[in-house]
């Protein structure tokens, strides 16, 4: 038993053998890795829709902040809540849509058509109020981006 | 197709992967799992055991590929994610038996016959350091100094180790070939 190349053979020969009683993995074994590997490289991936929701966001507050604080005139301090809130929804969902931007599809929708409504029904107001309605912009930027991002639809889990 | 091709082909699947690309990622799996597989089953000799250490060594991939800067074979990467993947679960293992006493003996993988002889029986009856060197180098297929990167050993420690696993299963083929 000294001989180096029997017991490289030796070894090669158990090695193999023990590798043929080991088997293969299951294919089921990697599935987990393979969708936690596509949800973290969609919450990277800044598309069009996030960048949106972002602006929705971002113009909102820059919108409003301004009318809270009293320095406009036009809209009335609780329009500016409502609308400030939105933006804050927004930005929170341009962070972590996989986790937000679902439930915010509804809240959001139902402030674009409740905004929009009454400025399509009413000319005058919009006359009145001019380019002060396009306030009103970043909700309906952010609802769109909402409904159109990809989000309607659960994230699929495994196990 | 040699060991420097395959090694070759997971390496840039695994740098596709770390940009981003989920098919190159699900490829790499594939690629890999059969020896992450045998390394955690090898070392664990429990199936359940293994597929958990297996399946957590691949989702601490997800976040681990961005660290593998390409500076060695993501094969040997991969393993040494699962010798941590499988210290970890051995440790918590412990802390469960300690909790519930009457824990069941873990059951053994199926051995492969070599006549009388079971060959997984040698293997799970070498010192643990020696079974992981003999598994690394013999099983996965790694040169040496790629194993005693996964196992976390200096490579004089790995040859001395598959040196010493060598002559016990050619001592222990013999006492069973005596008997």
């Amino acid at each position: 038993m000294t001989d180096p190349n029997a017991h490289e053979d030796l070894l090669t020969r158990i090695g193999a053998q023990y590798r043929s009683g080991l088997g293969e993995a299951p294919p089921a074994v990697t599935n987990a890795a393979s969708h936690a590997f596509r949800r973290q490289v969609a919450a990277r991936t800044w598309d069009v829709p996030r960048l949106m929701l972002v602006l929705a966001g971002v113009g909102g507050l820059l919108l409003d902040l301004p009318v809270l604080f009293g320095a406009a005139v036009h809209t009335h301090q609780d329009v500016a809540v409502l609308h400030l809130a939105l933006a804050v929804g927004f930005l929170v969902c341009a962070w972590r849509p996989a986790r937000y931007a679902r439930g915010m599809i509804p809240v959001a929708l139902a402030a674009a058509v409740l905004l929009v409504l009454p400025t399509a029904a009413d000319r005058t107001v919009v006359i009145t109020n001019g380019l002060a309605e396009l306030s009103h912009m970043p909700v309906l930027i952010g609802a769109a981006a909402l409904m159109f991002g990809g989000w309607r639809v659960p994230v699929r889990r495994f196990g | 197709m040699t060991k420097e091709d395959r090694d070759a082909e997971a390496d840039a699947l695994a740098a596709r992967a770390r940009e981003g690309d989920p098919a190159a990622f699900d490829d790499l799996c594939r690629m890999l799992r059969d020896d992450v597989w045998r390394y955690c089953l090898a070392l664990l000799s429990d199936r359940e055991q293994a597929f958990d250490a297996t399946q957590e060594t691949f989702l601490r991939l997800v976040n681990a590929i961005g660290r593998w800067r390409g500076d060695g074979p993501i094969r040997v990467f991969v393993l040494v994610i699962a010798r941590r993947a499988v210290a970890d679960l051995i440790r918590s293992a412990q802390r469960r038996r300690r909790l519930t006493e009457n824990a069941p003996p873990p059951d053994l993988a199926v051995p492969a016959r070599t006549g009388t002889i079971e060959v997984a029986e040698l293997v799970n009856a070498l010192d643990p350091g020696q079974q992981q060197a003999f598994v690394l180098t013999q099983v996965v297929g790694l040169p040496y100094d790629e194993a005693a990167e996964v196992a976390g050993v200096a490579i004089g420690t790995i040859r001395s180790r598959v040196s010493r696993a060598r002559e016990a299963l050619a001592a222990a083929i013999h006492e069973a070939e005596r008997n």
